[in-house]
C-alpha cells in the first residue's frame, strides 16, 4: 500500500505565522491547501517534505470579495467548488468558473482550492509514477534523476502544465498577490509561470499565493474549453481560455487566447489574439485565428493520446471557443444528419 | 363466509428483495479485506522485479534485517514446501529464485511492525539482476529465435477446431483483422488479507478471493502443510471480475505469519494491485467469413492469438473459450479455428469477466456487419437468419441441449425503443454531448450511429471439469421461530450470491429468517465465483440441501400426524397438508434438521485433436444495441443508450440481474472507449486510476433491458448465470455503432479519439497470421510437463461425490477416442 511519508503538519492561523513557518522550514517545507494533488504525489514520493504548512486555517484566504464592476479578489483557499458556483465569478469571469468547475470531480473540487490549482505541479507520463516504477526505468531529472526521459537529449524538463485555472486566469488578466518574508508583490498570472517543467513557477518556494485579483469585467466575455478523455475526473488533454472585449458594433477591442496542457506553462497565443483586434468575428477570421493559435502548441509524447491529435485539437478548440463567444451557429447539423 | 388467504413466504425467488449486504455497504460499516486488523499484527511487504526478464545474481537482505522493526525477510529458499504454484499449472514461483519473468514479479517478502517500516525495509533489499532480452510481443514469442519464457518454450496451449469442410465454397467472403488491448478488472478493493498463525502449527487466512478451496489447494503445498491446517475465511471482497481467481498475497502472508508467529496483514496499494493480479488477455484475431447470397453462413475461419504473459494462470481455459466461441452464436456448418495462447515476458493474463469470449465477440460481430454490408442485408436480419437454437450443432460437434433463445434475444433487443434525437447543438445540457460534465463539447459535428451485437458464453467450467458445488443447510427454531442456516463456501464478491442463496432457502423451506454463515473452508468447495456459475451451482446445491431438509422434516411431520396421507408443503412459517395448516414449522423442530448436498452440472467432454467434444455445460446469450454520438472533429463519444436483451433462464432477483447487465455493460464500454493497460517493453505505464481510465457515471448511458426467460433444464428454477454476457456484447455493439457513425474501420479496442478523428489508420497486422505451432494441442503444454495443479488437483478430490468424469480430461484424448 502507498503510504504518506512522515512529516510535521503546521496549522497557522494567520498569514504572518504561515510566512514565518514556511521560511523557517526552508527547502524541507511545502505549502498545502486542499492537498488533492500534493498528498497523492507524496505517496508516490514525488515530494518528501519534512514540514507541511497548511493554509486552510487562515480565515482570510477563503474570502471572495468585490464585484464584477469593480473587480474581484478571490482568496487562494477558496475551493474550486466555491469559485465554480460563485455568482460574481459566473457573471463577470465565466472562463474561471468553467475552468474551476471542470477540475476532477465534485469531491475533489470541494477540497481543492483555486490557489492549489494555480500552483499545480506539472505532469508527465514518466514522472507521475510510483517510486518503484520510476526506479525500474531510471529516474528522470524532475525527481531523483538527471535526464529527461521524454526528450533524452534535452537539457530541460518538459513536464506539462495541467492546471485548468491558469489559462482562464491569464485570459482574464488576473494578477496574483504573493506574500513572503521579504514582503508582498503582485504579479500578473501569466508571469507566475516559467517555461520549465521543474521550476514551473516564478513564485519563490517560501512565498505564499494569497489571492487572485481580477480586473473589472466591463465589456469582457470569456469562456474555457477543456478537452478530456472521459466525462469527468481527468486532467486536461488541452485547455483553451478565450476572453474578448467588444466595442460598439461588435468590433473586438481586446482579446486574449491562452492554451493549457500543451507546454510546461500556459501558452499565451499573442499573435492569434492580435488577428482579431479591431475586427468583427466572422467564421473565416475565426478559422485563421484558430490556426495561428494552435501554432505555438508543441505537445510532446508525455501525456495521454498522440501528439498529432493534441496538436490538431488546439486548432479545433480555439475555433469552437471563439464561435461560442461570437454567437455563431454551431457547426454541423444537430442530431447526426450526414 | 370467510375468505382464506394462502400462506406465502416473503422474500423468496423472483422478488427483488433488499440485498443482505446493502445496508452495511451503503453506510460504510461493511469490512473489506483491507480493513482487517488483529492484535499484535505485522505488516507484510513485497519486493518486486523492475525488469521483465532478468537473472538474479544475488539478493542482499542484510540492510533490511538490520532495520529496527523488521521481523522477517523471506526469499525463495525460505519456502518450506513446493516452490511454485498456479491456478491450473504450477509454473509460477512463490518467490523468484533464479530468474524473473515479468516486471512486477515478487522476489522477496518481509514483515515489519508498521507499514512505513515495511516500506523502508523493502527499499533496503538489494537485488543484483543481470538483465536478459525479453519477448514482449505475442507474435514474436512464436518465432524460433525468440527468448524462451519457460524451458519448454513459449506455446502455452494451441486449440485446433475443424468442423465440416473448411474449404467449402461460399458466394461471398469477408475478411478482417482485429486487436483488443489489455484490460484490467480494476476492482475498487485492492488485494488484501490477514494470516493468523494457529496453535496447531497451521494458519488461518482471511482473504478477499473468488474461490477459497482452490486458494488453499495452492497455498498448503507451498507451506508444506496438510490442507486441513490451512483454513481460509472469506474477507469482505471489493469486486473481483476474475482478478481474484489467482493468488496474490495469500502464500506470502501465510509464510510470514508462520515464520514470525504473529498475524501478518498484506494490503496492496493501487499500483501494486495492477502488478499483483492478472489481466484480460490482449488478442490478435484474423477472421474470414463465407456466406451464401441469401445470408446463410457457410464457413468461418479464425486465427486467434492471445498473450498469456509470463505464467499460465487460466490462459489454457481462456484460449479454449476464445476458440470454441470464435464463430459466435450462429449456426456455422464449416469452420476452421486455430487459437494459440503464448507465454511472453509481459505481466500474466488470466480471468476477466467474459473470459475469452469478449475478444472474439468483438471480431465475429464486426465480421457479421461486414458480411451484411457485402450482401446488402440488414445486420439484425442476418443475425436472426443464422441464430443458434436448441439442437444446433456447434463447431466442436457439441449439440446445444439447453435453452438457446438466440432469436428471441435478438428480436427483443431490436424492438426496444430508440432514444430521442440529440438536442440541437448548443441547446442541450452539456452532459447530453460527448465529453460529459463541463465545457467539452456543445454538440458540434455530431454524428449518431447505431450498432448491434450478439454474443454468448458458457456457464460454469468446461472441457471435462466437474466444478461441483457443496452447501449445507440447517433448519432450526429459536424463540423467534424457525430459521434456516445456509453454509456455503461461495464467495460473495459483490454480485449478490448471498442474497440469492437466502431467497432460495426461503422458497424451499417456507421460512423468512435465513442466516448465511460466513464462507470458509470448513464446508465443501463451492467452486469459483466465476464463469457466471454460482447462481446455478451453489444455488443448485442450496436448493438440493433444502429439499433434503424438507423431506426429513416431512418425515417427522408424518410421524406425528394422525393422517399420514396427503401433500405436505412449507410456506409462511407453516406446515401445510393439502393446503391446510397443520402447525408452525417451529413445532416440528425440537431437534434441528440438517443436510449437505453437492450440485453437479451436466458432464462435459474435453476437446480432441480436431477440437471435437462436448466442452460446455450450458450457455447464456445476450444482444445489445448501442446508440452513440461521435464528435467527428474531437473524436469524443457519448454513448446515448444501450438496449440490452439477455437470456437469463429465470430471473431470481430481477433488480440484481439488471444490475449485472448495467455493470457488465459499463465494463464493456470501458474496453470499447478507454480501458487499456498500456505496456511498453513489458512495463505497465498507467498503473493508477489517474491514468488507467474506467468509465464514471458521467460516461454511462441509460441501459434499457429486457430479460428473456426461457428456463434452463436441470438448473435451479431454470436460472442461468447473468454476470458476463453483457460485458461480452457491449464492447462489440458500441464499436459497431461508432463504425456506423463515422464510416471508419475501427478494428482495435479501445477506440481512441485519434481513431475517430481520422488521425490514425486502422491497425494493420504486423505479419500474416502465424502458422499453428507444430505438435501442440489441445492439451496445454504445461500439462505435458507434469505441472497440472490447483483446480486440476482439487477437482480430483474424492470429496466430490458423484464426480464421475475423468478429472484429467486430456489423458483420454491421447488414446484417440476423439472423433
Amino acid at each position: 500500500m502507498l503510504r504518506l511519508p512522515p512529516f510535521t503538519y503546521l496549522a497557522p492561523r494567520t498569514l504572518e505565522q504561515a510566512v514565518g513557518q514556511i521560511g523557517e522550514a526552508g527547502p524541507e517545507g511545502m505549502l498545502v491547501a486542499g492537498g488533492t494533488d500534493l498528498y497523492p504525489n507524496m505517496k508516490r514520493r514525488q515530494f518528501e517534505p519534512k514540514v507541511l504548512v497548511g493554509l486552510r486555517g487562515i480565515r482570510d484566504l477563503g474570502r471572495i470579495s468585490g464585484t464584477p464592476a469593480q473587480g474581484l479578489a478571490i482568496g487562494a483557499c477558496a475551493t474550486l467548488a466555491q469559485v465554480a458556483s460563485h455568482p460574481a465569478v459566473a457573471e463577470g469571469y465565466r472562463a474561471l468558473a468553467l475552468a474551476a468547475g471542470a477540475v476532477s470531480t465534485p469531491p475533489l473540487r470541494n477540497m481543492g482550492t483555486l490557489g492549489g490549482n494555480l500552483c499545480l505541479d506539472t505532469r508527465c507520463n514518466y514522472y507521475n509514477q510510483t517510486y518503484h516504477w520510476r526506479k525500474s526505468i531510471g529516474f528522470c531529472m524532475k525527481k531523483d534523476g538527471d535526464i529527461c526521459l521524454v526528450a533524452p537529449g534535452s537539457p530541460r524538463c518538459w513536464a506539462l502544465s495541467s492546471t485548468d485555472a491558469a489559462p482562464a486566469a491569464i485570459a482574464l488578466g488576473a494578477r496574483v498577490r504573493l506574500v513572503g518574508a521579504g514582503g508582498e508583490r503582485v504579479v500578473s498570472a501569466a508571469d507566475l509561470y516559467r517555461d520549465d517543467g521543474m521550476r514551473y513557477l516564478s513564485k519563490a518556494p517560501d512565498e505564499i499565493l494569497v489571492d487572485v485579483i481580477l480586473p473589472p469585467a466591463d465589456g469582457w466575455r470569456s469562456t474555457y474549453w477543456k478537452l478530456r478523455r472521459r466525462g469527468s475526473f481527468d486532467f486536461p488533454i488541452l485547455g483553451v481560455a478565450v476572453a474578448l472585449r467588444s466595442g460598439p458594433g461588435g468590433v473586438i477591442e481586446d482579446a486574449r487566447i491562452v492554451l493549457g496542457a500543451v507546454a510546461s506553462r500556459p501558452v499565451v497565443a499573442t499573435r492569434a489574439a492580435g488577428l482579431v483586434m479591431g475586427q468583427r468575428l466572422t467564421a473565416d477570421l475565426i478559422g485563421r485565428v484558430a490556426q495561428a493559435a494552435s501554432e505555438p502548441a508543441k505537445p510532446l509524447d508525455n501525456a495521454d493520446l498522440t501528439i498529432g491529435y493534441r496538436k490538431r485539437m488546439a486548432r479545433v478548440y480555439v475555433e469552437r471557443a471563439l464561435r461560442e463567444l461570437a454567437g455563431l451557429p454551431y457547426d454541423g447539423a444537430p442530431g447526426g444528419a450526414r | 363466509m370467510s375468505v382464506r388467504t394462502l400462506p406465502v413466504t416473503r422474500g423468496g425467488i423472483g422478488e427483488s428483495v433488499p440485498r443482505v449486504d446493502a445496508v452495511p455497504k451503503a453506510k460504510g460499516t461493511f469490512l473489506f479485506a483491507s480493513d482487517l486488523w488483529a492484535e499484535d499484527m505485522l505488516w507484510g511487504f513485497t519486493v518486486r522485479s523492475p525488469h521483465p526478464h532478468a537473472r538474479i545474481r544475488s539478493i542482499d537482505v542484510s540492510g533490511a534485517l538490520a532495520h529496527p522493526g523488521v521481523r522477517a525477510v523471506l526469499l525463495a529458499g525460505d519456502v518450506p514446501g513446493r516452490k511454485t504454484y498456479g491456478l491450473e499449472f504450477a509454473d509460477q514461483p512463490v518467490l523468484a529464485w533464479d530468474r524473473v519473468r515479468y516486471a512486477g514479479e515478487p522476489v522477496a517478502i518481509g514483515a515489519a511492525e508498521d507499514p512505513e517500516t515495511a516500506r523502508r525495509a523493502g527499499e533496503r533489499i538489494v537485488v543484483d539482476y543481470e538483465v536478459l532480452p525479453a519477448v514482449t510481443d505475442m507474435a514474436q514469442a512464436l518465432r524460433a529465435d525468440a527468448p524462451r519464457v519457460h524451458d519448454f518454450g513459449n506455446v502455452l496451449r494451441h486449440v485446433h477446431i475443424v468442423h465440416g469442410d473448411p474449404d467449402a465454397p461460399a458466394d461471398v467472403w469477408v475478411e478482417g483483422y482485429y486487436e483488443t488491448a489489455v484490460q484490467d478488472q480494476a476492482p475498487l478493493g485492492p488485494e488484501a488479507g490477514l494470516a493468523i498463525p494457529a496453535p496447531d502449527g497451521g494458519v488461518d487466512l482471511y482473504v478477499a478471493t473468488q474461490w477459497l478451496h482452490v486458494d488453499r489447494q495452492q497455498i498448503a503445498p507451498c507451506l508444506g502443510l496438510p490442507a486441513h491446517k490451512v483454513r481460509l475465511h472469506l474477507a469482505g471482497v471489493g469486486g473481483a471480475f476474475g482478478a481474484r481467481e489467482d493468488l496474490s498475497m495469500q502464500i506470502h502472508a501465510s509464510l510470514l505469519a508462520l515464520r514470525t508467529g504473529r498475524p501478518v496483514k498484506i494490503a496492496y496499494g493501487r499500483e501494486e494491485s495492477f502488478l499483483g493480479h492478472v489481466h484480460r488477455h490482449p488478442a490478435r484475431i484474423w477472421m474470414r467469413h463465407g456466406a451464401r447470397r441469401d445470408g446463410t453462413l457457410v464457413c468461418v475461419r479464425a486465427r486467434i492469438l492471445v498473450d498469456g504473459g509470463a505464467y499460465a494462470s487460466s490462459s489454457a481455459a481462456v484460449i479454449g473459450n476464445a476458440s470454441t466461441f470464435a464463430c459466435g452464436p450462429y449456426e456455422v456448418p464449416n469452420a476452421l479455428v486455430d487459437g494459440t495462447a503464448v507465454y511472453t515476458h509481459n505481466p500474466p493474463c488470466g480471468a476477466m469477466r467474459g473470459f475469452g469470449a469478449v475478444q472474439v465477440c468483438f471480431a465475429h460481430e464486426a465480421q457479421m456487419d461486414r458480411l451484411a454490408r457485402a450482401l446488402g442485408r440488414d445486420p439484425v436480419e442476418l443475425r436472426l437468419r443464422n441464430a443458434l437454437r436448441t439442437s444446433s450443432v456447434l463447431p466442436t460437434g457439441q449439440v446445444v441441449r439447453g435453452s438457446a433463445p438466440v432469436a428471441a434475444v435478438i428480436r427483443r433487443c431490436a424492438a426496444l425503443p430508440l432514444p430521442p434525437e440529440a438536442p440541437p447543438a448548443g441547446r442541450g445540457d452539456p452532459r447530453a454531448y460527448p465529453g460529459g460534465c463541463g465545457n467539452v463539447s456543445r454538440g458540434e459535428r455530431l454524428r449518431r450511429g447505431v450498432g448491434f451485437a450478439v454474443g454468448y458464453k458458457n456457464i460454469a467450467y468446461s472441457e471435462g471439469f466437474d466444478d461441483a458445488s457443496a452447501a449445507r443447510v440447517r433448519l432450526r427454531a429459536d424463540a423467534a421461530g424457525p430459521i434456516a442456516e445456509v453454509r456455503s463456501a461461495a464467495a460473495e464478491v459483490g454480485q449478490g450470491i448471498h442474497t440469492i442463496l437466502a431467497q432460495i432457502a426461503r422458497t424451499e423451506l417456507g421460512v423468512e429468517r435465513v442466516a448465511i454463515l460466513p464462507p470458509d473452508t470448513g464446508v465443501g468447495s463451492a467452486g469459483s465465483t466465476s464463469a457466471s456459475r454460482q447462481t446455478m451451482m451453489s444455488g443448485g446445491a442450496v436448493q438440493a440441501a433444502c429439499a433434503a431438509v424438507r423431506e426429513a422434516l416431512f418425515a417427522r411431520v408424518r410421524r406425528s400426524l394422525a393422517r399420514p396421507r396427503g401433500e405436505l408443503r412449507l410456506a409462511g412459517g407453516l406446515v401445510l397438508l393439502d393446503g391446510e395448516p397443520v402447525g408452525p414449522i417451529a413445532a416440528f423442530l425440537d431437534e434441528p434438521v440438517e443436510a449437505e448436498r453437492v450440485y453437479h452440472h451436466r458432464p462435459t467432454r474435453p476437446l480432441d485433436a480436431r477440437g471435437q467434444g462436448e466442452p460446455h455445460a450450458a450457455f447464456a446469450f445476450a444482444a445489445e444495441r448501442a446508440v452513440v454520438e461521435v464528435d467527428e472533429e474531437l473524436g469524443l463519444v457519448r454513448v446515448v443508450q444501450i438496449a440490452a436483451a439477455q437470456d437469463v433462464g429465470r430471473a431470481l432477483h430481477p433488480q440484481s440481474v439488471q444490475g449485472q447487465i448495467e455493470g457488465g455493460t459499463a465494463q464493456g464500454l470501458g474496453l470499447a472507449l478507454m480501458e487499456e493497460l498500456q505496456l511498453r517493453d513489458g512495463r505497465i505505464r498507467n498503473a493508477s486510476f489517474t491514468d488507467y481510465l474506467i468509465p464514471t457515471i458521467a460516461d454511462m448511458p441509460p441501459v434499457v433491458s429486457a430479460l428473456v426467460e426461457e428456463p434452463e433444464p436441470g438448473a435451479p428454477y431454470g436460472a442461468k448465470g447473468v454476470g458476463e454476457p453483457a460485458t461480452i456484447v457491449a464492447t462489440a455493439a458500441i464499436v459497431a455503432a461508432l463504425r456506423d457513425a463515422t464510416g471508419r474501420e475501427l478494428n482495435r479496442v479501445p477506440v481512441r479519439p485519434d481513431d475517430l478523428a481520422g488521425l490514425a489508420p486502422p491497425v494493420a497486422p504486423v505479419a500474416p497470421p502465424p502458422p499453428p505451432p507444430q505438435g501442440s494441442g489441445p492439451e496445454p503444454v504445461p500439462w505435458a510437463h507434469g505441472l497440472a495443479t490447483g483446480q486440476h488437483e482439487l477437482l480430483q478430490e474424492p470429496a466430490h461425490e458423484g464426480a464421475g468424469e475423468d478429472p484429467r480430461p486430456w489423458e483420454r484424448t491421447r488414446g484417440g477416442t476423439g472423433s
